[in-house]
């Protein structure tokens, strides 16, 4: 069957069809004489004579809307004209067109409004039959839109893919110095922004709000101001940009031109030459930590939602990684502390299972138990063997009731002790189950012997404080009794005075001066026992000749042993000595007094002064009653008086006195005595070399 | 009749002084220098009041009360103690075994002869009513 249609008309046809299509735009641009374009003519020419001769011929309203121009000012224009509107006409592009007769491409469209357009369009030559040009047909659709999307998606790929590489990286790296520039460096090609910086915020003091300080910044290398560059520290962030902090601290973004921002911020950012900006958030542990900055110099960036959105989870990650820093470094600083102390303390460390697993020992086990901390932990039975037998069934009930403290012995491979105590404090897991212990054995060996020390210097300075609480009833029972004799023999005095004789008078006279007498002498015993025994006896000590100082004996004793015959020998008298003369005289006044008072009448007393290199020898022997064994090892105790004896005057110091000026003399006193038979006292006393003060 | 006082005193001026003031006073008055020569000097002589001593040699004042106290003959007889050990324990010691009163040394004339009147005073009352 034929076809109705005519060709002619079934183009025509085709052609109306073509030209109503609302979205792609037709235009036939015809020459108005057909040009030979072929290898024999001067292409540059004829390409300028057709810019000149071919004109618009038909267009549609797609086309027209397309390019934004009006019909009437557009048929007829020479592509020369259309050039002059504004729509660029590229020669290198007609010429492969006229060369090829056809091509098919997308140009990109700047308009006069400076909107930019993407055109994907088909030109296709016309010839006339012998083979000349006539015109060109195109047909071209806008896809301005449907490319921005590609982009979009596009550079959202590429932000994708570098934030898998931000994440590695920040994976890999151990520090933020070393991973943060280079994740700065992953954003800023990804983005194609001049400059990212990172800001964190911090306090300069207590009330001036909010600060931020640069840490990083990363800038495109072909950025012209790299050099300008404010000193980004310590800045008033919450006073600068107070709606800044307030939006990104609800977590959300800042972003924009500059020119759009208040005026105030505009202000504070011009100094930066940035045209727009994208301001992010960074949180730490839950907290707005500081914020990440993209800028851009030289253009106006309109950030797309999906952009910003990726780069939130950057920014997320980035704050991940500053948290996980600060962990690690955390556990490594704590870790190293820990390691320190445990290498450098004195008390044993340790860390184990609850099934006595060491995990960790340090060396101070080896100080305080006597073996290699290394052997523990092979052996962990051997922590127990060295623990004394006697503590062990008490530490382990301890143990068992879950006491954290325990105290015990432990006794070395070489039989030594220590005593030691054992803190534990008990490590949960996340689960709340026990998963270690770590602990702490203190060696108090030293402690508890000075405790010990201690403890017997208490009791010792309570059997002192209770001496002389004893020794004061002591004298005042002493002085009682004398009182009481001067008390009732004055009353007598005072009341029967005038029924009394004067030989009873006389006689009552001298019992008062003889018990005053009394008291004084108890008195200096006294207090000569008192500063002897407070350390506070001082000697004088000077050069003497043993013949004076025998001299000045004699002569001191003679009333004391009128009724004795007192022998005195001396070893070369001719020698001197340094000694505290009147002590010394003092002492031996009280020995020969005793001697007296305890020998019979007319018994020989013998003293005997002897200088035997340094040392001075005094010997006082009497023939009296003399000391039973048993009870001369308490003569010298104060108020100690012998059984039977209580018919002889005596305040039962004396001996005491003269114990206290031997030992100050540094010399000693030995008794030696058989009761009936007589007593004989040696002193040694060594003789100093030098005159000056003994304490 | 004057009152038969015995003083038991190893000191001998004070057993002396006692001895003198309480004569002087209008007593009779006999004196020991130790426990166990008291103690016959009471079974011999008969005293209405005893004054002892405490810390004296040979047997001491708390022994002798102790001793004398057994005996019931002695019962109603004042005894007072004049000692130098003034400690509340001393006092106490000695009040526990049954003396009368408890003077310590040094004493005065006024204190002492206030006890030894006041003892008598007592003694004399509770034989009235014994006899009434």
């Amino acid at each position: 069957m034929e076809h109705v249609l005519t060709k002619e008309l079934k183009n025509e046809k085709l052609y109306e069809l073509m030209f109503i299509q609302p979205n792609q735009g037709v235009m036939c641009l015809a020459l108005n004489q057909p040009v030979t374009w072929d290898e024999t003519v001067d292409k540059e020419r004829t390409l300028d004579h057709i810019f000149h001769h071919m004109s618009v011929l038909d267009v549609n309203d797609a086309m027209l809307n397309m390019i934004g121009v009006k019909r009437n000012n557009f048929v007829g224009s020479t592509l020369f004209q259309i050039q002059q509107m504004g729509i660029p006409q590229n020669k290198k592009l007609w010429m492969k067109l006229l060369d090829e007769g056809y091509r098919n491409r997308e140009t990109e469209i700047v308009l006069l409004d400076e909107q930019s357009l993407i055109m994907d369009g088909n030109s296709i030559c016309m010839y006339e039959e012998d083979g000349r040009l006539a015109g060109v047909f195109i047909i071209q659709q806008d896809v301005t839109e449907q490319k921005r999307l590609e982009l979009s998606v596009k550079k959202r790929d590429r932000l994708l893919v570098a934030t898998a590489k931000l994440n590695t990286h920040l994976l890999q790296e151990e520090s933020t110095d070393k991973a943060i520039p280079k994740a700065l460096e992953i954003l800023g090609n990804a983005t194609g922004v001049d400059r990212i910086h990172i800001f964190k915020n911090h306090a300069m003091s207590e009330s001036a709000g909010m600060y931020c300080s640069q840490q990083f910044e990363w800038t495109k290398k072909e950025l012209a101001f790299q050099s300008v560059h404010t000193e980004l520290q310590n800045l008033p962030f919450q006073e600068n940009l107070p709606r800044w902090v307030r939006l990104m601290e609800k977590g959300k973004s800042i972003k924009g031109v500059i020119k759009e921002f208040p005026k105030r911020e505009q202000s504070l950012l011009e100094p930066l030459n940035i045209q727009s900006i994208l301001v992010l958030p960074i949180t730490v542990k839950g907290e707005f930590w500081g914020f990440i900055v993209f800028d851009d110099c030289y253009t106006e960036r309109n950030w797309d939602e999906s952009e910003i959105a990726v780069l939130r989870s950057c920014a997320a990650n980035i704050g991940m990684a500053y948290e996980r820093y600060a962990t690690r470094k955390e556990l490594a600083e704590s870790n190293e502390i820990f390691s320190l102390i445990s290498k450098s303390i004195d008390e044993v460390v340790y860390l184990r299972t609850p099934d006595m697993r060491f995990l960790h020992l340090n060396d101070a086990y080896e100080n305080v138990f006597g073996r290699s901390s290394r052997r523990v932990i092979e052996d962990p039975g051997s922590f127990t063997e060295l623990i004394h037998p006697e503590d062990l069934d008490k530490l382990k009930r301890k143990l068992g009731e879950n006491a954290d403290e325990s105290e015990y012995r432990v006794v070395r491979d070489d039989g030594t002790e220590r005593y030691v105590i054992n803190r534990r404090f008990p490590i949960y897991d996340e689960n709340g189950d026990l998963h270690l212990y770590a602990g702490v054995v203190s060696d108090r060996t030293q402690i508890r012997q000075a405790q010990l020390e201690l403890e017997s210097a208490l009791e010792k300075e309570q059997e002192l404080h209770n001496l002389k609480n004893r020794f004061i009833s002591m004298i005042s029972h002493e002085i009682r009794t004398p009182l009481t004799a001067i008390i009732s023999s004055t009353e007598l005095l005072d009341n029967y005075g005038d029924r009394l004789d004067a030989a009873r008078k006389k006689e009552l006279s001298h019992r008062i001066l003889k018990a005053s007498q009394k008291i004084t002498g108890l008195l200096e015993h006294v207090l000569f026992i008192g500063k002897a025994d407070a350390g506070k006896l001082k000697l004088s000590p000077k050069e003497i000749s043993l013949k004076r100082f025998v001299d000045q004996i004699r002569e001191e004793v003679s009333t004391l042993t009128s009724h004795h015959q007192l022998c005195v020998s001396v070893e070369s008298e001719h020698d001197t000595i340094i000694i505290d003369d009147k002590l010394i005289e003092h002492t031996l006044n009280n020995l020969l007094e005793n001697a007296a008072k305890y020998s019979p009448p007319q018994s020989r007393i013998n003293l005997t002064l002897e200088k035997m290199g340094n040392i001075l020898k005094i010997i006082v022997q009497d023939e009296g009653r003399g000391i039973p064994v048993e009870e001369q090892p308490f003569i010298f105790e104060p108020f100690y008086r012998c059984e039977g004896v209580d018919d002889i005057e005596g305040t039962g110091l004396g001996m005491s006195v003269i114990k206290r000026s031997v030992d100050a003399h540094g010399g000693k006193i030995d008794v030696d005595s058989t009761l009936g038979r007589g007593t004989k006292f040696t002193i040694t006393i060594p003789l100093k070399t030098e005159e000056h003060e003994i304490e | 009749m004057n009152k038969k006082i015995l003083v038991i005193e190893d000191d001998a001026s004070i057993r002396e002084s006692i001895t003198e003031l309480l004569h002087l006073e209008g007593f009779e008055v006999h004196s020991s220098a130790d426990g166990s020569e008291g103690l016959k000097q009471i079974e011999k002589w008969q005293p209405n009041l005893i004054i002892s001593d405490i810390r004296m040699p040979g047997m001491n004042g708390l022994e002798m009360l102790e001793l004398y106290a057994r005996n019931k003959d002695h019962a109603g007889i004042p005894f007072l103690f004049l000692s130098a050990l003034a400690g509340k324990a001393d006092v106490r010691a000695g009040m526990n075994l049954g003396a009368d009163d408890y003077l310590t040394k040094p004493f005065t004339r006024t204190e002492l002869l206030a006890a030894i009147r006041s003892q008598l005073a007592k003694k004399q009352k509770s034989e009235l009513s014994v006899q009434g």
